[in-house]
């Protein structure tokens, strides 16, 4: 029973979608500082180098970070796009930013098995490469976090295409806009993070 | 189960439209999904106590055959003996239950959801349809713990911590096998549920209060709240990262936290080269805000409690709400007072002790303020008050001993000793669970519309305060002796032979506690059906809460438009009012306060025209009452 539509109480001055979505993303920030943290603790220091492997991480998740960055523009543009009631290039770059997406998720397998070739796998037989374990971990868990981005990304998709998406129903654009910004940032702050962390 | 309980009070309203799945399951509405959190925390409690009652049974008469332990565990009861690693299980499934479904979710769960839309006058949380799947999550986690006791190669036993390599090699002990995989099932799922409800909690809070309703106008019961879930937001996804690295640790053989294992000098493990200090980091980041977590919403009921029952305003508003806020800060940088005899650098280790030191700022200005409110009130006894006196109690009793603990040389004579299991039952164990039954006490009529009984309440509250002292207070004097926690039977040492008198008194204590909540949990049960019909304010209270009705259920509480707040929830005995109490919804007639700024009387049509991005300075403004 939706009693609030009925009273017409003063609307809250942020969307509760929002305002949630703001504090779960604060709660993921707080996960990948648990596990970049834990990545800190156990690296050695300067004089135990031999019990850490250092490498070049794989070229592939530069090219990602050049994809996320492209998706930004795009998801910023259909956003934009839908505020203005400019509904065909709403759908045009929402369409764009999930084969963006999916790219980014290409990139990062290519990534991933360039690790492989390389033989840092997530498990190890050799100690040192525990390094690698990590890799593995922080980009798994932020990949976890771009397929949500994507199930968003498609159901807002859907919905523009349903006429859903305007000027006046931004609830759903505005919050994937937003979370599709913070895991392309992520991506960037844990790609520096592990180039120079190594 | 608690559906079911709440089906035949509510049969009487047949006016709404919602189905017995949508009311009573699947329920989105606040109110509702506190009752579950509540049963299911109550019976989630009855469970963890029986648990640490057959221990009890253990320790005290380690060489005596029990029957009813052989029939209330089977194999692991074998001709009435506890079996040593079902012990060690008890334990640590004991610590799990208590600390997070009982005084977490029970707690956080049950009284953040009936309290904060109630109190800051709005209509659900922000998200109902969050709110309902953190009460399933937490369901789901509850199930899953259970089934956990249940299999073959029993529960989880390395403590509630459960440390690596215990908990990280599945071969290290019968409980570090599918028992410890439930666990960490369980925990994850708990850790969804928590994040789910605290994210509602905060937003509603921040996002959705009623006209009128600065944030120096909320209750103290909702900042608590408010801050305890802040914590929870901040902490419990670190566990989920440790608990990551753990499960990965235990499925996939990754070596993040198991470092080199030698067995009769050969190398016993595959995998190495990690780092077993670091899930102590990883967990005590979480554990240390984790028993802010517990108590802080307790320390908020009894400021409600006991200002509404001493008919006075609570001294210090401001002040209680900064030591919250100095409790919640320090809570996250004292987290390696947990670790000093893990080998940390003992400057790290001094550091780590200035810093919890500290926490005893903040902890003295609310003990203080306590006391000062009760100073020449006008004092009304109900149980609920006598349990927040009896929070108060314990939480000075118990805060005293933190100082000793928390230093770190000392720390080493007394870490993993029953002083450190005495401290923390009494400051956080029992002093959250009263203030647990001071909420339970005080909102009953809120939630079922009756009241309880009031004498089997004093019952249960002498009774319980009693025990628990005599429980608790005798552990202190075993951990300066050095007797360590988590010892089968002490009989079977020659120094720590002499406690086993003590060891009786504390068990027999220990079962006549649990007798008393039998007397608690007759009175929760049998009022909701047959007590007395309450007043629509029994307590003379000036928060929200007492104006939505409470004898119909009702989805957006309030029946017609949302009450406006023109004053501070605390203004008892004011010598200009003839009621000893001053509503915060009523006006003031003789001082009309100014509610509408230039600001808040904006046409909507320019609200809408706000840019988007502007929305959170807004927000952010807002919440600091500039806006």
């Amino acid at each position: 029973m939706n009693t609030k539509k009925k009273m017409k109480d003063p609307e809250p001055l942020v969307a509760p979608g929002k305002f949630n979505l703001w504090l779960l993303m604060l709660a993921s920030s707080m996960l990948f500082a648990s596990l970049v943290s834990a990545f800190i603790v156990h690296k050695p220091d300067a004089q135990a180098k031999s019990t850490w492997t250092a490498f070049d991480l794989p070229i592939f998740f530069l090219v990602s970070v050049f994809v996320a960055v492209l998706s930004s523009v795009t998801i910023f543009v259909a956003w934009k796009a839908a505020k203005n009631d400019e509904l065909n290039t709403n759908k045009t770059f929402t369409a764009l930013t999930l084969a963006l997406g999916l790219l980014f998720c290409v990139t990062q397998y290519l990534g991933w098995k360039q690790l492989i070739s390389l033989d840092l796998t997530l498990v190890n037989a050799r100690p040192e490469d525990i390094s690698a374990s990590y890799v593995w971990m922080i980009t798994g868990v932020h990949v976890l976090h771009v397929l949500g981005g994507l199930v968003l990304l498609s159901v807002a998709l859907v919905k523009s295409f349903k006429l859903e998406v305007h000027k006046k129903n931004m609830t759903l654009m505005s919050i994937t806009h937003t979370y599709w910004h913070f895991v392309g940032l992520l991506w960037i702050f844990l790609y520096l993070f592990l180039y120079f962390a190594q | 189960m608690s559906t079911a309980a709440l089906h035949a009070e509510h049969e009487a309203h047949h006016e709404h439209k919602e189905s017995f799945i949508s009311k009573y399951v699947f329920s989105m509405d606040h109110k509702m999904i506190s009752k579950q959190f509540l049963i299911t925390g109550i019976i989630m409690g009855m469970i963890g106590m029986i648990m640490s009652l057959l221990f009890r049974l253990q320790l005290a008469w380690p060489d005596d055959q029990f029957s009813i332990i052989e029939m209330l565990l089977g194999k692991w009861g074998v001709d009435g003996k506890l079996d040593p690693n079902f012990y060690m299980g008890l334990v640590t499934i004991h610590g799990t239950i208590m600390v997070f479904y009982v005084l977490t979710a029970g707690l956080s769960g049950t009284f953040s959801n009936l309290l904060i839309p109630l109190q800051v006058g709005a209509r659900d949380m922000a998200s109902p349809f969050m709110n309902m799947l953190s009460y399933w999550f937490f369901f789901m986690s509850s199930v899953v713990l259970l089934i956990s006791v249940g299999v073959e190669t029993g529960p989880a036993s390395g403590g509630w911590t459960v440390y690596p390599p215990l908990s990280a090699l599945d071969k290290a002990m019968p409980g570090s096998g599918l028992g410890m995989t439930l666990w960490l099932v369980a925990i994850v799922l708990f850790i969804v549920s928590s994040l789910l409800g605290g994210i509602n909690y905060i937003s509603t809070v921040l996002n959705q209060r009623t006209k009128g309703m600065s944030m120096n106008r909320m209750p103290l019961t909702i900042w608590a709240f408010f801050f305890t879930a802040v914590l929870g937001l901040l902490s419990f996804p670190v566990l989920l990262g440790a608990g990551l690295f753990l499960i990965f640790d235990r499925s996939f053989g990754t070596s993040f936290y198991l470092s080199d294992i030698y067995l009769e000098g050969v190398g016993a493990l595959e995998n190495i080269g990690g780092s077993p200090v670091l899930y102590q980091h990883l967990f005590w980041f979480l554990g240390h805000p984790e028993v802010y977590i517990i108590l802080m919403p307790a320390l908020g009921i009894t400021s409600e409690v006991i200002s509404n029952n001493a008919r006075k305003p609570i001294f210090g508003y401001t002040a209680m709400i900064i030591s919250l806020l100095g409790i919640s800060f320090l809570s996250f940088i004292v987290w390696g007072h947990h670790m000093f005899i893990t080998g940390m650098n003992p400057f790290l280790g001094s550091v780590f002790m200035i810093l919890t030191l500290i926490i005893a700022v903040p902890s003295a200005v609310k003990a203080f303020n306590y006391l000062t409110t009760l100073w020449r009130g006008n004092l009304r006894f109900t149980p609920a008050m006598l349990f927040s006196i009896g929070l108060v109690s314990f939480f000075i009793s118990g805060g005293l001993t933190g100082i000793y603990l928390g230093n770190a040389a000392l720390d080493i004579q007394m870490h993993d000793s029953y002083f450190v299991v005495a401290h923390f039952h009494l400051v956080m164990g029992s002093a959250a669970i009263f203030g647990m039954f001071a909420g339970i006490y005080h909102w009953f009529p809120r939630m079922y519309g009756r009241m309880m009984n009031n004498t089997l309440g004093y019952f249960h509250f002498w009774i319980t305060f009693i025990t628990a002292y005599l429980v608790f207070f005798p552990m202190h004097f075993m951990g300066l002796a050095g007797v360590p926690r988590r010892y089968y039977q002490f009989t079977l040492v020659e120094d720590f032979d002499v406690w086993v008198d003590v060891n009786k008194l504390i068990t027999v204590s220990a079962i006549i506690a649990g007798f008393a909540q039998l007397l608690f949990l007759y009175n929760f049960f049998i009022s909701i059906f047959r007590g007395k019909k309450s007043a629509q304010n029994p307590w003379g209270a000036n928060t929200l809460e007492w104006t939505s009705p409470i004898d119909v259920r009702l989805h957006g509480n309030w029946p017609g438009e949302l009450p406006t707040v023109y004053r501070g929830p605390y203004e008892y005995s004011r010598p200009d009012r003839e009621e000893d109490f001053f509503p915060q919804h009523i006006p003031d007639e003789s001082a009309p306060e100014v509610l509408e700024t230039e600001k808040s009387k904006k046409a909507p049509a320019e609200k809408e025209a706000e840019a988007e991005t502007s929305v959170f300075f807004a927000a952010v403004k807002r919440v600091f009452g500039l806006g």
